[in-house]
Formats: C-alpha cells, structure tokens, sequence
C-alpha cells in the first residue's frame, strides 16, 4: 500500500492519532532539522527548533488548512518563522562556541575531524553573516533540492526574488570561502 | 545568442553548479561556452568547490531518541513504551513455577509408584534424582530446595 500524503497524515492527526503524527514526524524531521541547522547553526538548536515546530502540529493540527497548499510547503514556512523568531531572541554566538559545537557533532577522531571542524565552523559562520531570507533560500535549495518555483511558493514570494536571493546568497559566501574553496580546488589539481 | 562568462557567473550563483538544476533553454549555452573557455570551466570548477563545501557542512545527525522524545512530548507511547517492562534481574518467578511444576509431577509419580509395594524404593530413587537434578541445573534454586535436600534423599514433603 502506498504510504498516505502529509495532507491525509494532517486529517489523522486532527483526530488525535498518534501513528500519524509518529509517520510524519519521521518523514520530516530531518528537513525541519536542516533548516534549524542552517539558520540557527548547532545541532541542538537544529533539535529543538523540530521538536518545537512538531509539538506544534500536534497541539494544533488546525492551523494547516490543506485548501490553501502543501503540506510540505506549509511546514518549512512555520519552520523558517520559528527559527526567525529565535534567531530575534537571542545574541549571536562567538566563532568558538560554534568551533566546539562542530567539533561535538564530528565526535572525538583524528586531526582529519578537527580539520573538518574547523571547515564546517567557518562555513557556518559565513552562513551566519547572510541575511535570513538569503540563508532559507540557500537551505531549501541547496539542502532540500528544491527548485526555484517551490522555494517562492514556500517563501511567499517571485521566483525572480528567489533568483535574487540565491544569487547574493552565493556571491557573498563564494567571496567569504574562497580560500577554502581555492584550497578544494588546488587538493582536485594535486591529486591529477 | 551566445552565453558570455559574466552571464555564466550569474546563472552559477542562481542555480548552482549542477546542470540539472538549469533551465532548460540556458543548459545548452552552457555546455558550449564551458567547451570553449577555459575561464568558464574555471569559473565551474570554483562552484563546484562551493557546493562541496556546502554539502559537507549539511546537519549533523539528531541527538540520540530525539523523534521518541518528541513523540513521549506530545503525550503518545511508542512502540517501545507499549512493551511490558523489563523483568527486575532477581525475579526468578518463572523458575520458582518450573520447580514446583517438577516438584508435583515428582510427588505425583512418587505416589504412583508407591501404590506398587515392590518398586516403592525406585519411586523414592527417582523423586531424589529429579531434585538433585533440579538442584544442580541451577544453584540459586537451592534456597527453594531446601525442605527437599533432606539427607535422607526423600524431603520433607513427603
């Protein structure tokens, strides 16, 4: 049997069914994690942002309204507003905090693991300097593999502003990694 | 109209470094300035680094029992909450019904066989054994034995 949409999923979960709720938990958590992850930058905001925003669902199924979309679409919409809303509320964290947590989720491990640490510290930190709608478009596309059309839809607005975000979103962190980027490149060449 | 390596930059930003991810109409352009410029495929190799970059650094896993902790959140038990709850390591219950079951089964097969004068010995032969072997398959039984390990070889049941 071919499993139910979100939307069928959504009806369920307004008559209280907690199997439905678990099915589209484990269908989406991961992506409402990625977007936590992108924007707020640690593993343990990315997990309350998505144990947050699927409590919400549960307490209040109502407020997905299936006539006007996807479910899907809806979801990263309260996702991306809940991260906002964080994102307001708190002050930035300094480079090291974001080098420790990077260096937790690698885990203990050799030289290669501080190394890649310290890549993923400083990309999330040239993340961090993005404006918050240039950083949702950069996660939905790059992260969730959505097209252009999906990420206006989702984000309310033109595809051509959605181009535009991209764009910028690109141009800056291509001009933020680019020793890191130059550093990929010339690994490539050496290894002809 | 012929793509130039301006354009080509822009639309890299746009739409990323994989031709999949192009509009149609802009992907044959793209194909033929990259066959043609060697900054254009430099330009393709520095966006492909970017989105390396980008997919190396995707989220980490979710904290161990994060989807369970949501679930027990909203109230509702998991397959793993609905089983019975694990045993305590000392409850030997099950056993203790084992012992008694061969304890019975032994007296009743000692009562039959005393019904028969001539092998009422092997009736008290066989009870023993069947106690001492229930004693020896397990050493914490013989707490529950003791009233049966009579020096005797009999027991105090019967």
């Amino acid at each position: 049997m071919p499993p139910l949409p979100d939307e069928d999923l959504m009806e369920a979960i307004a008559q209280a069914d907690g199997k439905a709720f678990a099915a589209l938990l484990s269908r989406h958590v991961e992506k409402v994690r990625a977007i936590g992850w992108r924007m707020l930058g640690s593993r343990a905001d990315a997990d309350d942002l998505a144990q947050d925003v699927f409590l919400r669902i549960w307490k209040n199924p109502a407020a997905y309204d299936r006539k006007k979309g996807r479910f899907s679409t809806w979801l990263y919409r309260v996702a991306a507003n809940a991260c906002i809303d964080r994102l307001r509320r708190r002050a930035p964290e300094p480079l090291d905090e974001r080098m420790a947590e990077a260096l937790a989720a690698h885990g203990p491990g050799p030289e290669r693991a501080l190394l890649e640490a310290e890549q993923s510290a400083q990309v999330r930190a040239a993340i961090a300097q993005l404006p918050q709608r240039q950083k949702l478009a950069l996660v939905l596309s790059h992260d969730l593999g959505h097209t252009n059309i999906e990420i206006a839809r989702i984000m309310d607005t033109s595809v051509e502003a959605v181009e535009s975000l991209l764009g910028r979103a690109r141009r800056k962190l291509k001009g933020l990694l680019s020793e890191q980027m130059k550093a990929l490149v010339n690994g490539k060449g050496a290894e002809k | 109209m012929n793509m130039t390596e301006q354009e080509f930059a822009k639309l890299l930003d746009i739409h990323g470094s994989d031709a999949a991810n192009w509009p149609a109409e802009v992907r044959a352009g793209m194909h033929r300035l990259c066959a043609q410029s060697a900054q254009a495929r430099e330009l393709l190799e520095h966006a492909r680094a970017f989105d390396e970059l980008m997919s190396a650094t995707c989220a980490p896993p979710a904290r161990a029992g994060l989807e369970a902790d949501i679930l027990a959140a909203a109230g509702i038990a998991t397959p793993a909450q609905q089983l019975p709850a694990a045993r305590p390591a000392n409850d030997n219950a099950p056993r203790r019904w084992l012992v008694g079951g061969m304890l019975a089964a032994s007296l009743a097969l000692g009562i039959w066989l005393g019904g028969f004068g001539p092998l009422a010995g092997v009736g008290e032969t066989i009870l023993g054994a069947s106690v001492r072997t229930a004693a020896l398959d397990d050493g914490g039984l013989a707490e529950i034995l003791d009233l049966a390990s009579e020096p005797d070889g009999q027991g105090g049941i019967l």
